[in-house]
Parts: structure tokens; sequence; C-alpha cells
């Protein structure tokens, strides 16, 4: 976003980042305070940018699902799912059914994963290390679960152009079973104890508040908008992988608060839980994977999935080889920085770790970055060694 | 003779050795408390289940590297570090540990242990304005709002025993619970509840830990401090432990009274590790104030419930 | 509202065992399938060179055509992601259980295999 000029105003600056205790990485968020109270943000990104999507255009696709899994060590799955939907559609291909059952199995446990180590971020920025610890020992569940199903406890490799790698053993759809029924029951515990818990309540309840109006205009994702009352779930309106077969809710509250985002969130564990139920249920039978060619023929494709952050959007354009010739991705951190800014202005200081963590934020999938002159409107991007040249004339002018 | 006497009480027994070497048993115990009740297991590898590990840390702390910022101002910079140790020591001089009177006594001395108290936040301003830093600025004016809040509730509730045993030395107090065999947590258990809520307030424990707030401002007013400073503050916040439970346990618990006399270390060391236990399990079971809630809530409930209790003592002394 | 809900779970758990696990001093508990330390079998390898044009950070390396062919995986820059097991067509690669990798010499991190002996 383009940077605006800090006025000279003799108000108290704050700076949180880009290193800093409440933030697990890094961005930089300029606090201008009077007091206790926050008058006005200023907000810097780009410190996490690794250029990616340069590095993908140097990739065969297969070498590819592995880079763009690492994009964001919590939201892999969702990022492979997105890339193997694109590529799938511009080669014409349909992948098996099992192996779709497959990837929403695999999605919705990624989906509680993300929500419970939430949780627990969002009870450690709020001084309630003990509920921390707690939620934390049970996310140690749904990742033996997860190695499992896939070898190992992040970066699945579970999604392959034409299916996923591994099948499931029927033993291994009972441990999904239990596993999964444990974590229901230890959501819904957690769920009661933040309700009946005082000190909890009073620092989430009308903290971080961002209007409905606000929030459609600014394009806000993901539970920060489900949170706002408007039930936006691409799940349902735009259904990918199994995600037709299912039957669930699309969770919303109405109190546009931090403490309705984080009811949002326990209540999408236990959807995910129900459809994790069906999805086992219903697997049929089949092979989990198709054959593909290597070159993808020319053509481009946006391909959307609902990460556990909100709305995912990958963009691809092949020529013909096997290497694509640009991928663009724009994560749902992105869309809800403008709502962020909106919800600090005019909270407390102490406020900032939960409302900055309200919106769960992955600065991981966040800097892909692209320059704009805001006087001439012009927007390009830079290659690293451009970047580097102009960076060492500017500081031999300065 | 008698000066020799004096000498080894003050530094050795029970004095500045032994309540060195309590400050770091009290934190072994509660980080250990606290672990376990969090499911984990706490010091574990230096010293039989990690009792050394408190020791340790201060030595490696002495060992690291001092920086002073070129914006600090120097003599407050310097001098708070050693006044947060040298402040709570004070205090402990004049509460019984080992025998019925303190150290010292005279009448009057329970007013001197909470204007130690009240010097104490004093010098963490200093401290935090002298580092000249944003975090600490912000930390130390959390902390003088914070005083603001509890400061009241603390004085009224711990006036309770004083009223009661019609004097207002520590010793006094405590003589005059053995005389009466009762302790005074019987007879004013309110009062016992509001000086524990804001001892752990002075303490800076959770629900009231917002002027170091981790996640928040860093590490608030402490943040500028490092190497052999820090080794002595966090030495001091200890000792502050130390003098806040022993306050406890000789007004409302009967300091050093047991069944069985002349053992009467032992029986303060029981008393008191009750004492860190509680303040220990309160710490791991709440989440964070805010500075605005806090004051609302302490204003709200603490000190109407300190001035009840006082209503209460003299309406049963009548 | 009923604060200090969470105390009895707290209690209960002070005289139980801590969830923690004591690794190194414990074994830890690891899944069936976990993508360990590849081995490659060199007496179905035929050299043809698919698993080292597919792999993602060029961890593979294949010095040979065919029949002659050595293999080299460089274990730091493996991701461990089985790609390699895949994508071969005689299926002679394969990503064991062992995880414990770390080591102090850079030189043991370059695993051989050649046909002749199995493996360095």
């Amino acid at each position: 976003m383009p940077e605006q000029q800090p006025s000279l105003d003799d108000s108290f600056i704050i700076p949180i980042g880009p290193q800093h205790p409440a933030l697990k990485e890094f961005e930089y968020f300029e606090l201008r305070v009077d007091g206790e109270e926050i008058i006005d943000v200023s907000v810097r990104l780009g410190y996490n940018h690794r250029g990616i999507e340069k590095a993908i255009e140097s990739r065969t696709y297969t070498q590819n699902l592995y880079l763009i899994e690492r994009i964001c060590g919590i939201c892999s799955h969702a990022h492979t799912t997105c890339y193997c939907q694109a590529i799938e559609e511009l080669l014409g291909v349909t992948i098996p059914d099992r192996a779709r059952y497959i990837r929403t199995i695999v999605a919705e446990l990624e989906r509680i994963h993300s929500h419970l180590l939430w949780l627990g971020i969002a009870a450690h920025e709020i001084g309630f290390d003990t509920l921390f610890m707690y939620i934390w020992a049970d996310r140690e569940i749904v990742m033996d679960l997860l190695e499992l199903i896939s070898g190992n406890r992040v970066n699945y490799a579970m999604n392959t152009i034409g299916g996923v790698t591994r099948d499931m053993s029927p033993e291994l759809l009972d441990n999904i079973r239990e596993g999964i029924a444990k974590l229901e029951s230890r959501a819904r515990f957690y769920k009661d104890l933040c309700v009946e818990e005082g000190s909890v309540m009073q620092r989430v309840v009308g903290v971080g508040v961002l209007q409905p109006e606000d929030a459609l205009h600014l394009c806000a994702v993901g539970p920060t908008l489900r949170a706002c009352g408007i039930a936006n779930d691409l799940r349902k309106d735009d259904p990918y992988a199994a995600y037709d077969a299912v039957s669930f809710n699309v969770i919303t509250y109405d109190g546009c608060d931090v403490a309705s985002r984080m009811f949002v969130r326990i209540d999408e564990l236990i959807e995910s839980v129900r459809v994790i139920d069906q999805c086992l249920h219903c697997m049929p039978p089949g092979p989990h994977k198709v054959k593909v060619v290597r070159k993808v023929p020319s053509g481009e494709v946006v391909s959307r999935v609902e990460a556990p952050r909100g709305e995912l959007i990958h963009y691809a354009r092949s020529n013909g080889t096997d290497q694509p010739e640009r991928y663009k991705v724009r994560a749902p951190t992105l869309a809800n920085m403008p709502a962020l800014r909106k919800m600090l202005v005019g909270g407390y200081i102490a406020d900032v770790p939960i409302v900055i963590a309200g919106i769960d934020p992955c600065f991981g999938c966040l800097d892909r970055m692209s320059l704009v002159d805001v006087k001439t409107g012009r927007n390009w991007i830079w290659s690293s060694d451009q970047l580097r040249r102009h960076s060492l004339t500017w500081r031999q002018q300065a | 003779m008698a000066t020799a006497g004096m000498i080894i009480r003050v530094v050795i027994l029970p004095g500045i050795l032994l309540l060195c070497v309590l400050a770091f048993l009290w934190e072994w115990l509660d980080r250990k408390f606290v672990a376990r009740l969090q499911k984990r297991h706490g010091p574990l590898y230096t010293g039989p289940a990690g009792i050394l590990q408190p020791l340790a840390d201060f030595v490696k702390l002495l060992a690291k590297e001092d920086i002073e910022t070129t914006e600090a101002d120097k003599p407050l910079f310097r001098i708070t570090p050693v006044l947060l140790l040298a402040l709570p020591l004070v205090g402990l001089f004049f509460i019984p540990i080992a025998t019925v009177t303190g150290l010292a006594y005279f009448e009057g001395d329970l007013i001197l242990v909470l204007f130690v108290f009240t010097l104490l936040v004093i010098t963490i301003f200093y401290a935090g304005w002298g580092s000249a830093d944003r975090f600490s600025i912000v930390g130390v004016m959390r902390s003088t709002i914070q005083m603001l809040a509890y400061e009241v509730p603390l004085n009224l509730a711990l006036i309770g025993p004083a009223l009661a045993a019609r004097s207002l030395s520590i010793s006094e107090i405590v003589q005059w619970q053995s005389a009466n065999g009762r302790w005074l947590i019987l007879s004013q258990p309110l009062g016992f509840a509001v000086a524990l809520i804001s001892l752990m307030s002075e303490l800076e424990l959770t629900p009231f830990d917002i002027p170091e707030a981790e996640t928040e401002i860093v590490a608030g007013w402490q943040t500028e401090f490092s190497g052999r400073k820090l080794a002595l503050i966090r030495l001091g916040e200890d000792m502050d432990l130390v003098l806040a439970s022993s306050l406890l346990v000789a007004l409302y618990l009967g300091g050093p009274d047991g069944p069985v006399p002349g053992l009467g270390l032992l029986w303060f060391l029981i008393k008191a590790v009750v004492v860190v236990f509680l303040f220990s399990n309160l710490r791991a079971v709440f989440a964070r104030f805010r500075i605005d809630q806090m004051v609302n809530w302490c204003w709200k409930y603490l000190v109407p419930a300190a001035i009840g209790q006082i209503i209460l003592t003299e309406l049963l002394l009548a | 509202m009923r604060p200090m809900n969470m105390e009895g779970e707290l209690l209960k758990h002070v005289f139980r065992r801590p969830v923690t696990v004591l690794y190194p001093h414990e074994p830890t508990r690891t899944a069936a399938g976990l993508r360990g330390r590849p081995h490659i079998d060199m007496a179905k390898c035929i050299g043809c060179g698919i698993c080292s044009q597919g792999c993602p950070s060029r961890a593979l390396e294949m010095e040979g055509r065919k029949a002659e062919a050595t293999l080299r995986i460089h274990l730091d820059r493996c991701l461990f992601c089985g790609q390699c097991q895949r994508s071969c067509p005689q299926e002679a690669i394969e990503l064991t259980e062992e995880y414990e990798l770390a080591t102090a010499e850079r030189d043991q991190l370059v695993l051989e295999f050649d046909r002749g002996r199995k493996e360095t």
C-alpha cells in the first residue's frame, strides 16, 4: 500500500515491530498514541518478502508443488490445493473422487490445527499463559493425526497435480475418527471456559470493533468478515474439492469484535469435525491420483479456496512448456490489512496485540510486493537485481 | 559479644544470607508449581529437580554484558537496581522470621514497611524514567497508575491486624496472636483476601502484570536493563515476594508460632510456602487485566471490601 | 460468569505426569510412515535420472548415466518431500523413518549410492 508521509506533530510514537514479542513474524505498525489511546496507525509491509513468485517461474510444475507449500506453514495445504486446482483446470484433468475426499479431509484437519493454534496464541496475547499451554497440548492430537496421514507434522506434501500422494487405510480412518472426537470435546470445553472466565471476556468483548459496512467496503475476508454477521464462505459460495457433497453450516456471529472472531473460529472447528465425519463415512473407493503430462498447454486461470484465514486466490499463466510463465498469490491476510488499520485506531495500546492477532495474521503469506508510484499511478515489479542496484544508487546519493 | 551476635543475625541468620536463599527458593517453588499446573516440568536439570535454576539464572546474568544507552540518565539508571534489592531487605528486618521479634522493632514499624512498598514503586518509576525508552515510559506510567489503585486497599486491609492487637508494631501483633492462641486470619478473612490481592498487584503478578506486559510493551520498565543490573532487579523481585509472603504470614498466620515451640523458623517456612502456593495458583488462573479495567475493579470491589472488614473488626472489638 | 473455572482442571494435573516429552533423554513418539532419510536400492536403479530432475531443491545428483550412474543425496538440501520416491519408475527410492540426522561433520551430510557398494 502507498506509504503516507508521517505528519510532524508532537504525539508519542510507539513502534510495534518489525521485531516484537506480540508478532510471530515481522511487520511494522507505527502507532501514534496519546496516553494509552491510539490516534493513528501507519503500516509498513514487505519485511517477509522472499521472491517466491519469481522463483516459481524458473521451476517445473512438479517442483513448484513444494515451493508453494512453503509459502506458509499453517496454510500449506490450502496453497497447494489452490495450485493443483489451477493447474488441473489448465490441463483439463478431473481428479478421482477419492482424491477429492482426501483433499477435503486434510484441508479440514488443517483448519482445525490453524484455529487451535490461533486460540492458543490469542490466550497468550492477553496474558493467559495457562490456557495457551493447555490448548497447545491438545493441538498435538491433530498434529499426530496429520503425521499419520502424510508423514510430516507440517508441510504435508499430500497434494499432487492429478490427485493426492498417499491413500488412507481403514485403520487410519478409525484413528482419525477417534482423534477428532477428542478434539471436539476439548473445543467445547474451551468455549465454555472462555465464556465463563471474566478476565478473558473483558479483554475481547467490544475490542477491535469493525462495522459490517466497513468490513465490506475494505474487503475483509474469512472469520474477520463472518464475525460481522456476513455469511461469506467460499466452501459454500464456490464449492471445490468435495464440499458440494457434504453439508455444514457457515458460522457467523453479530458482535463485530474480537470475541465474535474467537467464537467464529471455535465453532468452525466443531463444524470441521462434522465435515470430516461425513467424508470418512462416504469415502468412495478408487484410485487416489491420475497421471498427467509434463507440459501444460497455454492458458490462464484463477483458482480460489477458503484457507483457514479467508479467501485465497491464485492466478496462473502457462505457455505450453513445463514451467509456469507467471504466478500470482493473493493471501487472505493482505485483504484484512486495511480492515486491521481501521480496527486499531481509537483503541488502547493494551488492545493492539489481541486485535492484530484477531485477524489471524500470516505474514508469510502476505508479502508479495509490487511497486506503485502514487503520483503517476504506474505499476511495476522489480527483480531482485534491479532492486539491489536501485538501493545502491539511492544510498550513494543520500 | 552482643555486637558479634547482632552481626551474625543481620548477615546470616535470619539475615541477608537466609533471605537470599529464601528468595531463590521461593522463585523455584513458584516456577515449579505454576509449571505443574500447566502440565509442564518447570526447571528440571540444574540440581535435583531444578532447585539451583534461579541461582544459575542469577549467575548467568551477572556474567552478561551490561549495556547502558547514551540517552539513559546515568545516576538513576545505576542506582535504581541496587535500591530495588535494598528496599525489600530493609522491610524484612522488621518481620519476625525465626524469633518472636524482628531483628529490629519499634512502635510503628508496620507503617514503615507499608512505606517501603510505596518507595519501591517510586524507585521503579525512576528506573523506567531513567531508561529514556518508549516502552519503559509507558511501563512506568502504568505502574504508577496501578499504585494509585492498590495502595489504598492494601493499607486499609493491613490496618485490621493493628486494630485487633492495638499496636502498630509487627512484632507485637505476632506476639498478640500467640498470646491469644488465635490467628488473625480466622477473625479477618476478608482482610486477608484483600491484602493478598493487593500484594499480587504490588508484586506485578498476573492478572496485574500490566507494567511489564511482555506481549504489549516488550518488557515495560525493565526493557533497557541487562547484565548485572538485571540480575539485581530479578533478585529484588524475588526478595519482594519474600517480603510480601512474610508480611502476610506475620500479620495473619501467627508468624513463627507453632505447636512445638523452639522450632519457630520451621513453622514460619511452612506457612510462607502455603502463601507462595496461593500466589502461584492465582497467578496461573487469570488473564491479564487492562489498566483501566484494573483501576475500575480495585476501586469498585477491593476498597469497599477493605472498609467493610475494618467496620466488622471495630464492631467485634466493641 | 464463573471465575477461576479452570481451577479444578489445573489442580487435577499437579500430581499427574506432565505432557512434556523429555527428548532426548526419553524416546519421542513418531508415526509409522514418517518421511525420514532417503534410501536408494541400487539393485533396482536403472539410471534414468527422473528423480534428480524432479527434486525441488537439487538435493539428488546423478553422475554418469544408465548402468554406471551413481547417486548422491545432500541431506542439508533435502526437503524430505518424497517426490523422488513417487517419481522413480522402478520404486528404488524409499524414505525411511530415520529422523535423527544432525551431525557436527559437514561431509557426513552427503550420502553416496553407487553400484558395487550399497552406500557409504
